[in-house]
């Protein structure tokens, strides 16, 4: 059982517990909930959302039916997720890649829980094709995330490609019937 | 009959500035610092060649396949490289009965690392008296980079999967336009056929 002294001093403590106070620190706190920004759909980036709607005119084509101007817009939105993980997939490698100051966060670990004389011998930055393996194996939790996220993205535009082929070969039908 | 009568895109295959110009939202190429860019758009170009892509969704599929298949050849060349940066490893280990002072060993396989032809000698000398060959040090390595070696592996069948499975979704939606384009044939023969007949029966008359 806590006594009243600790829960008084706790709760003095947890008073004075008001987070980062620099602007870098606030700034920096105020993305500890965002990862990697990829559960929030396309359409939420207005950046994005432009990249949509100039792919679905693409894919659309000129006079299309609502709905298949619909269909192509499901296509673009898939396509554009995709793109969005794989860049996002690139950027977390390709910026540890060319870090040269790179260090294995597990070894880095492993030479904390030495002492200071021998922390010295134990080799933190992984060079060449040991240094891919050791990111890779890293980051192999943020990795196997995008992974995810990235063969969902394949599986709705593959199923929407399917959808607007379809839909465009019943167009065509129905307009060589017509002819 | 032209692509765009079938209610295809009419997309030819353009060069690869050209296409980088176009499908500029598909990002730029997947290459890490120091990789080869000819090396990546003569694959490009090269599978592009190949597939012919005939709309925008074989357009995005070429640069599907591109980059797996860079991936793919990327993680097969940091495997092998990583057999040999670390085949030393293996050696240290496989010399432990022959060698026991670490030191000892230890010069020998780094010797050996720096190809310097004493060594290379010393360790051949070594692995021959217990009947080994360079087969049981890279087995040795093997086991030493398991855990790495198998995250590259399913890295690779992932690719190849997925690669795979785009190939199938472009034999699809060909089969599905080919079948298209040759019903749309098929009308216009008839057609052709209905008008001459037509003319014959007149004639006839």
């Amino acid at each position: 059982m806590t006594s009243a002294r600790k829960t008084k001093a706790n709760r003095a403590n947890a008073r004075a517990s008001t987070g980062p106070r620099t602007v870098q620190g606030r700034a920096r706190s105020t993305r500890n909930a965002r990862r990697h920004g990829l559960s929030l759909p396309v359409l939420a980036d207005p950046i994005f959302s432009q990249d949509v709607v100039e792919l679905t005119r693409e894919i659309a084509d000129s006079n299309p039916s609502a709905e298949l101007y619909e269909l192509a817009r499901r296509v673009a939105e898939a396509q554009i997720d995709l793109c969005r993980v794989r860049h996002a997939r690139f950027d977390l490698l390709s910026s540890a890649v060319g870090d040269p100051d790179y260090e294995s966060p597990s070894k880095l670990r492993t030479k904390a829980n030495f002492g200071r004389q021998l922390a010295g011998h134990l080799a933190t930055k992984p060079e060449g094709p040991q240094k891919f393996a050791s990111i890779l194996s890293d980051m192999a939790r943020q990795l196997a995330a995008m992974d995810r996220y990235e063969r969902r993205a394949l599986s709705r535009r593959k199923l929407a490609m399917r959808a607007f082929d379809a839909a465009r070969r019943q167009v065509q039908r129905a307009r060589s019937w017509d002819d | 009959m032209s692509a765009e009568s079938i209610g295809k895109t009419e997309v030819t295959s353009p060069n690869v500035p050209e296409r980088a110009r176009r499908f500029a939202w598909l990002g730029p190429p997947p290459l890490f610092e120091g990789e080869d860019t000819a090396a990546y758009d003569e694959l490009l170009a090269r599978i592009s060649g190949a597939m012919k892509p005939a709309d925008i969704f074989e357009e995005v599929w070429v640069r599907d396949i591109v980059d797996l298949s860079w991936e793919v050849l990327r993680l097969r060349r940091l495997k092998a490289s990583l057999m040999t940066a670390t085949a030393y490893e293996g050696l240290h280990k496989i010399l432990e009965p022959f060698l026991e002072l670490y030191d000892e060993r230890d010069q020998l396989v780094r010797g050996w690392a720096a190809r310097h032809k004493t060594a290379i000698k010393q360790v051949d000398r070594l692995l021959a008296s217990a009947g080994l060959t360079m087969d049981a040090v890279m087995a040795q390595t093997l086991l030493t980079n398991l855990d790495h070696i198998e995250r590259m592996e399913r890295l690779i069948a992932t690719a190849e999967a997925r690669r795979d499975a785009i190939l199938c979704e472009v034999e699809r939606h060909r089969a599905t336009w080919g079948q298209e384009l040759r019903r749309a044939v098929q009308q216009a023969e008839d057609a052709e056929i209905k008008v001459i007949e037509d003319g014959k029966t007149r004639n006839a008359a």
